[in-house]
């Protein structure tokens, strides 16, 4: 794409609101909930989401390929939940309150023991494992397309995801 | 190995997941975006952005398939996730949200016009509903709420009911058509009917039962094609035995043969009523005197043998309307035994059972003849026949009006039917003989317990099931569902294989009451629990206390 052109779509932003209205329909769903089981509450979720969405409006005019609207904003929701994530480390009164994740004991949601175990233990993985199982076996990403979201090799992919899996078995008991 | 994570990996994470089924708006300003409305104090994290005016307004209207953001993801669909769920009692019909509480109200017609059976458009958004009134004569209405749950119209559909209470009701995907039994009303009509209707012209198309026969527990695939109905299961009073701390009989399948198996210690079976409840007119059910008994289209009603010399009582939690007797028919409101072979429209009542001449004390011997099976000889009790009139809930005899205020006991649920009809509706004519009959197992329960009602699927190749078996510990005006496996499956309509469990607990045995557009997520009664089933889990959405509305979404 030609510079000329991105400062001809950049010229209208209606032309902009009406392809990001249009991907907020169609993925906005599928972002939060991929969002809500990165950080486990649901107002973080959709906190990251808005905010991936603003992050596009602010630079889709500087996307090279409107194609790749979708792999920004998950890549968006993957760097947002990770800072949702970082400042929930720090002391209580600058983090804020929240929710306690949806696999915990606390929450509401009804996920039954078996699945908050395997989930917890997602989320004692180091953060590239955790988020490649995500990318690749929630949100059905190939080793391709994960690699593109996470800003790794595809090589990254296939080697992490291997030794995510094997951590999360040994977690889980499966694995010796 | 891996493979095994993977799959659990998947089953959780989707699961919370699918916790979320909408998101909020999106708003564009003069000044670019910014969030609808803040919905908390964040102070840095969230970077402002001035808004003058909204310029557009969306609501995701995605509706993602199982989870992820990739191929899985479709575009928005007509099945709606449900934010209501409506509560049909006879007085009036209450839309409440997901925290049970209600958001809208619409009383009856009129005093003599009582709400009876419901059930909901895919949108939720439509729900429509059948009537009884003075001389069974009822109607259908339209409840159409906007997205808050305001009740935007309530519209009487153009459909004629002749004489006969439509119950249950089951209605297409989009709302246009309407399919329901007709359940005679008089005590010489005994024969029962099919319809299909056209909710926008009124048309209507009708598949008579065979002479003495009546359809329950009726089904639509969520395209309209599809119609599924049962035959009431039958039942029996075999045996009576009225011991200390508890009255004790048994209704059971007189295809099976009595022994110690068909009762557990002190447990009492009885015909289930429907969704909603009571004894349906049962067409071939003989007059009061015999022990066969019609059971109903079961439910986990409530009806509470009591324990006493004089009797036992089944009361309602309502108050029977003084001019809406009558029995009842299956999924409609009431849940009683009712009284009243005429015309009169089913309503609440109470029910009482008197003892027989052989109750206590007056028999030492087990009842005999075809009808009366004795009952288990290690209950040293004595030991009578109880013939039940289906349409009356009450046994002949004398002391017709002895009853005692605390009933207690364990009362069982009789399962419906394990066979089901499915009727292709683009099949000319009105021969039920092209239906396909479909034999449902309860091996998801390991076989304790059986069907707990079904609903179809969008396209009608799949039977959704409740399996279990209902056991109540009735004390007072207190009932404990006991625990036993419960399942929500699915079957391949074709052939009636299991297909899937969707979900399975050990709290004993539910009711299916409605199931979604997307045939994922399920209204069940468990006790006095009303509660909504995913395959994520079980969470109660409100109780009923005894008065048995009908409840959809």
């Amino acid at each position: 794409m030609q510079a000329s052109e991105i400062s001809e779509r950049t010229s209208d932003p209606r032309d902009a609101e009406d392809a990001i209205t249009a991907l907020y329909a169609g993925h906005a769903l599928g972002l939060t909930r991929l969002a809500l089981v990165l950080v486990g509450d649901r107002e973080s979720a959709e906190d990251v989401v808005q905010e991936a969405f603003l992050g596009l409006h602010r630079r889709y005019g500087a996307l090279r390929d409107p194609a790749n609207a979708l792999v920004y904003l998950r890549s968006a929701v993957l760097n947002n939940a990770r800072t949702v994530l970082r400042r929930r480390r720090l002391p209580s009164w600058f983090a804020g309150a929240y929710e306690p994740p949806v696999w915990s004991a606390e929450a509401a949601a009804l996920l039954g023991a078996e699945r908050r175990a395997v989930l917890k233990a997602l989320h004692q993985l180091p953060r590239r494992r955790r988020e490649v199982l995500v990318l690749r076996y929630y949100a059905e990403l190939s080793e391709e397309e994960t690699a593109q979201v996470m800003g790794v090799s595809r090589g990254t992919v296939k080697s992490t995801t291997a030794r995510a899996l094997d951590a999360l078995g040994r977690l889980l008991g499966e694995h010796p | 190995m891996n493979d095994d994570i993977i799959a659990r990996l998947r089953d959780a994470t989707t699961a919370v997941g699918d916790t979320v089924h909408d998101v909020p708006g999106l708003r564009f300003s003069a000044a670019g975006m910014e969030r609808p409305e803040p919905r908390r104090k964040k102070s840095w994290f969230v970077p402002v952005v001035a808004a003058a005016s909204v310029i557009a307004a969306i609501t995701a209207g995605a509706v993602a398939v199982r989870a992820g953001t990739g191929p899985q993801v479709a575009a928005a669909g007509p099945a709606a996730v449900p934010k209501f769920f409506l509560v049909a009692s006879t007085g009036s019909l209450s839309v409440r949200g997901m925290n049970g509480e209600q958001v809208a109200s619409v009383p009856a017609p009129s005093k003599d016009e009582v709400f009876w059976s419901a059930q909901a458009a895919e949108d939720n958004r439509r729900f429509y509903v059948s009537t009884v009134g003075p001389g069974c004569q009822g109607h259908f209405y339209r409840l159409t709420v906007d997205d808050s749950g305001a009740a935007q119209a309530f519209d009487r559909l153009p459909i004629e009911l002749s004489e006969g209470t439509a119950d249950p009701l089951a209605v297409s995907g989009d709302g246009s058509k309407l399919a329901y039994a007709i359940q005679p009303c008089r005590a010489t009509d005994r024969t029962g009917g099919l319809v299909v209707a056209d909710t926008a012209s009124g048309e209507t198309r009708t598949w008579k039962a065979e002479e003495g026969k009546i359809f329950t527990n009726v089904a639509m695939s969520g395209d309209g094609r599809y119609v599924a109905y049962q035959y009431p299961n039958v039942v029996r009073v075999y045996g009576t035995n009225t011991a200390e701390g508890g009255g004790r009989f048994l209704l059971t399948d007189p295809r099976k043969t009595p022994g110690p198996d068909t009762s557990a210690g002190g447990t009492v079976i009885v015909p289930a009523p429907g969704d909603a409840t009571s004894v349906p007119a049962g067409p071939g059910v003989p007059p009061i005197g015999d022990t066969t008994a019609s059971a109903p289209p079961s439910g986990d009603g409530t009806s509470v043998p009591a324990p006493s010399s004089g009797g036992f009582t089944l009361e309602s939690a309502v108050p029977a309307k003084p001019d809406a007797q009558g029995y009842g028919t299956g999924e409609g409101p009431s849940r009683d035994m009712a009284t009243p072979a005429s015309p009169s429209p089913p309503g609440r009542t109470t029910r009482v059972v008197p003892p027989s001449p052989g109750a206590p004390g007056a028999a030492s011997e087990p009842p005999s003849g075809p009808e009366a099976v004795p009952a288990e000889p290690a209950v040293p009790t004595a030991s009578a026949t109880v013939a039940v009139d289906p349409r009356t809930g009450e046994a002949p005899g004398p002391g017709k009006s002895g009853t005692t205020p605390i009933p207690s006991g364990r009362v069982e649920m009789a399962p419906d039917s394990p066979d089901v009809y499915l009727i292709d509706t683009t099949v000319g004519g009105e021969d039920l003989g092209t239906s396909r009959k479909i034999t449902l197992s309860s091996e998801a329960v390991g076989g304790n317990g059986g069907l707990q009602g079904y609903r179809l699927n969008a396209d009608g190749s799949r039977i959704i099931a409740s399996l279990g078996r209902v056991v109540l510990t009735v004390n007072g005006t207190k009932e404990k569902v006991e625990p036993s496996t419960a399942a929500i499956v699915r079957f391949d309509a074709s052939d009636g294989r299991l297909l899937e469990t969707v979900y399975k607990d050990e709290k004993g045995g539910m009711r299916l009451l409605a199931v979604d557009g997307a045939s994922e997520r399920f209204i069940v009664r468990r006790g006095d629990e009303i509660a909504a089933v995913t395959a994520s889990g079980y969470q109660v959405l409100t109780h009923d206390d005894h008065t048995y509305p009908s409840v959809t979404w």
